[in-house]
């Protein structure tokens, strides 16, 4: 009898689970392997918005050997010598014991393991031989490579350095050697090319021509110079590449502390259009306070110490953060200032007040530090025509040394401009601090940012709201810059 | 009578079977949440931990210590020390986690970093301003760094991903060390 009434039970439950399942969507995605001589199609479903796609498919299609043990849940696929390990139910991915996350978790449709779409293009796309692009648009998986690791070379000369690029489908490991006969190798580990794709005939100041040759396990490149260079190399993401820079060995300038007068000065109002910044008690928002107190000051600095001044917005539209940045370096800027207001969790009542002065934390950034480095070189490399001098090793002590002066240079600005407001303003000094900011940290030049007061407070809201209070920062501000150009400028030797 | 009893009896069963077996299928198929396996005979072990509040003026971060329940697993115990920096300070400091956020997921690589993922409540409802975004994530960082020695760094992510800044200001695309400076006892 019981046995009867529990058979009953369960199945209006598995009727249930069933048509829960038919709520999912399906969809068809198309996938193009090289030029698209040969094409797939994939099954796909859709659930709570996230696109899953059986595992099964993706491992057909790429070749990739498949492990399941049922009892613990872990899945462990094989292609070439790289492992990639998950648990169903877990969103995190041991890729060769390096651990990546997914939005969404792997898990069991219609008792098969469905991954999301992401598990294709960010995990799958790394380990094997392959390249693969999504394109949302068209529902197309497009797998490059096939056979081929590297894809082609690229070259740029400048009358100053040359530039070799090789395209490969993924990050390969690399080794670059001087040769005897003063050419450079470079042997790639599991590089597999074409060397009919992969010569060039550069013949510019410092580069004969490049050539190839496919090893066993391995691809070489070789730069046949004209002359001894000094070289550099590095790789970058996105698309995965290989990058080459040759310079002549005699040594160029310097590109430490260029200018030796403060000519530009970048304002940088804080937040803007969708991005209000922080909200005052009766509303008052931060972003109209930083561009008004940013406008005041631009006149101020214009009319009295003739430098130029560029604002990084003009009016009440958004900008991101390394754009920010971008127009300090790309204008050449002498100084950057970022201006905020402040604010601190809490009650509505919040009792922090008072201004304080930002620069950027080296030691709470060590780890982007070479990043930093790095990128900025990069940077240089791919933009013509920008680069003054890099030396390899040499580049990257200058750069440090460089940041160093910035920081030291920023230093001096903020304890300034502390020191003047504090004169200025009769809210309370929080003094100088420093932090890894995102907007301090690409800068190649002395940077701050002021929190010129705290607009949660209801008191400081209403100061912020007066032109008086904002006239008085300005003014205090023009004077540190005056204050900090004129120390600066008779350190550097000149005197007015 | 006896088998009308049993029908009754088979009815409440087959419901209570239905809404475990639906309970389940959300919880576990759907959601992915691994079912909580009751402790059958509690140890009562508390471990002394210190969690770090804002001071209030917003200058400092004051660590406060309290007692919690040990449990095996490190991540488990990690999450324990943020749901308690979630519910806020017994003393009279200022909380620096905004409101409604929680700790999605915990996870802590080979390297000692830890990776902390919260809900989209972290960045949106946070008030903003240098000193606040300070507070909120080196209250965090520094608790968490302070409270094991297993982590060294933390990753903050806000809905599985990486964000460039909680409110426009300090970086955290990149994982973030302890900061001393800040802290006054």
């Amino acid at each position: 009898m019981f046995r009867k009434i529990l058979s009953g039970a369960i199945i209006p439950f598995l009727l249930i689970i069933t048509v829960t399942f038919s709520f999912a969507q399906e969809g068809n995605i198309k996938v193009i392997f090289g030029r698209g001589y040969s094409q797939a199609q994939i099954k796909s479903m859709t659930i709570s918005k996230v696109e899953l796609i059986p595992l099964r498919e993706i491992t057909r299609i790429f070749e990739i050997k498949i492990e399941w043990d049922p009892i613990t849940k872990k899945v462990k696929l094989s292609a070439d010598k790289n492992v990639i390990e998950f648990v169903v139910g877990n969103p995190a991915v041991l890729v060769n014991s390096d651990v990546r996350r997914m939005t969404t978790s792997p898990r069991f449709r219609e008792g098969a393991i469905v991954v999301p779409l992401e598990f294709i293009t960010e995990i799958v796309g790394d380990v094997v031989n392959a390249r693969v692009d999504w394109d949302p648009l068209n529902r197309i998986l497009k797998v490059l490579g096939g056979d081929l690791s590297i894809l082609g070379l690229r070259h740029y000369s400048d009358p100053k350095y040359t530039r070799i690029v090789i395209d490969t489908i993924k990050p390969l490991k690399y080794e670059a050697n001087q040769t005897p006969a003063e050419d450079i190798e470079i042997n790639i580990t599991g590089g597999r090319l074409n060397p009919e794709e992969c010569s060039l005939e550069i013949n510019d100041k410092l580069v004969k021509s490049v050539w190839a040759v496919q090893g066993e396990e391995s691809a070489k490149i070789v730069i046949a110079l004209k002359e001894a260079v000094n070289y550099d190399t590095f790789t970058l993401r996105n698309p995965d590449r290989i990058v080459i820079g040759l310079k002549p060995l005699a040594p160029g300038p310097i590109p430490l502390m260029e200018s030796l007068k403060i000519r530009t000065i970048v304002l940088d109002p804080g937040h803007g259009g969708k991005d209000p910044g922080a909200i005052g008690p009766n509303g008052l928002k931060e972003k109209g306070v930083t561009l008004d107190i940013a406008e005041r000051l631009k006149k101020l600095l214009v009319e009295r110490l003739g430098v130029r001044v560029v604002l990084t917005r003009e009016d009440d539209y958004f900008v991101p953060l390394e754009k920010r940045t971008g127009v300090a370096n790309n204008n050449k800027a002498d100084l950057f200032i970022s201006i905020h207001t402040n604010a601190s969790p809490g009650s509505k009542r919040s009792k922090g007040g008072g201004f304080e002065v930002y620069f950027h934390s080296l030691a709470l950034d060590e780890e982007s530090r070479q990043v930093a480095a790095r990128e900025n070189l990069a940077r240089l490399y791919e933009e013509e025509g920008s680069l003054q001098d890099p030396s390899g090793d040499l580049y990257f002590i200058l750069w440090d040394l460089a940041q160093n002066e910035f920081m030291k240079e920023s230093s001096e600005l903020a304890e300034i401009i502390q020191s003047e407001l504090d004169r200025k303003l009769s809210i309370i000094n929080r003094g100088v601090k420093q932090a890894p900011f995102y907007v301090l940290a690409g800068s190649t030049m002395p940077a701050v940012l002021v929190e010129v007061a705290f607009i949660s407070n209801w008191r400081e809201e209403r100061m912020l709201r007066s032109a008086q209070f904002r006239e008085d920062i300005a003014e205090a501000l023009c004077n540190s810059v005056t204050i900090y150009k004129k120390r600066f400028e008779e350190k550097m030797g000149f005197t007015e | 009578m006896k088998k009308r009893l049993l029908i009754i009896l088979g009815c409440v069963l087959m419901v209570l079977l239905l809404i475990g077996g639906v309970g389940y299928y959300f919880l576990v198929i759907r959601e992915g949440i691994p079912p909580k396996v009751l402790p059958w005979a509690p140890k009562v072990e508390t471990l002394q931990v210190h969690l770090y509040f804002g001071s209030l003026d917003a200058m400092y971060l004051i660590p406060e210590m309290r007692q919690i329940l040990k449990v095996d697993k490190l991540t488990d115990q990690a999450k324990e020390v943020i749901a308690e920096l979630i519910n806020g300070s017994q003393r009279n400091l200022s909380p620096t986690i905004p409101s409604g956020t929680q700790l999605r997921e915990l996870y802590i690589d080979n390297q000692k970093c830890a990776y902390l993922d919260f809900n989209k409540a972290l960045k949106a409802n946070h008030p903003g301003g240098s000193a606040g975004e300070l507070l909120t994530i080196y209250s965090i960082v520094n608790t968490m760094v302070d409270n094991f020695a297993d982590i060294e760094r933390v990753q903050i992510l806000v809905e599985g991903k990486e964000i460039q800044t909680l409110a426009g200001h300090i970086d955290t695309t990149k994982p973030l060390i302890k900061n001393p400076t800040i802290v006054r006892y």
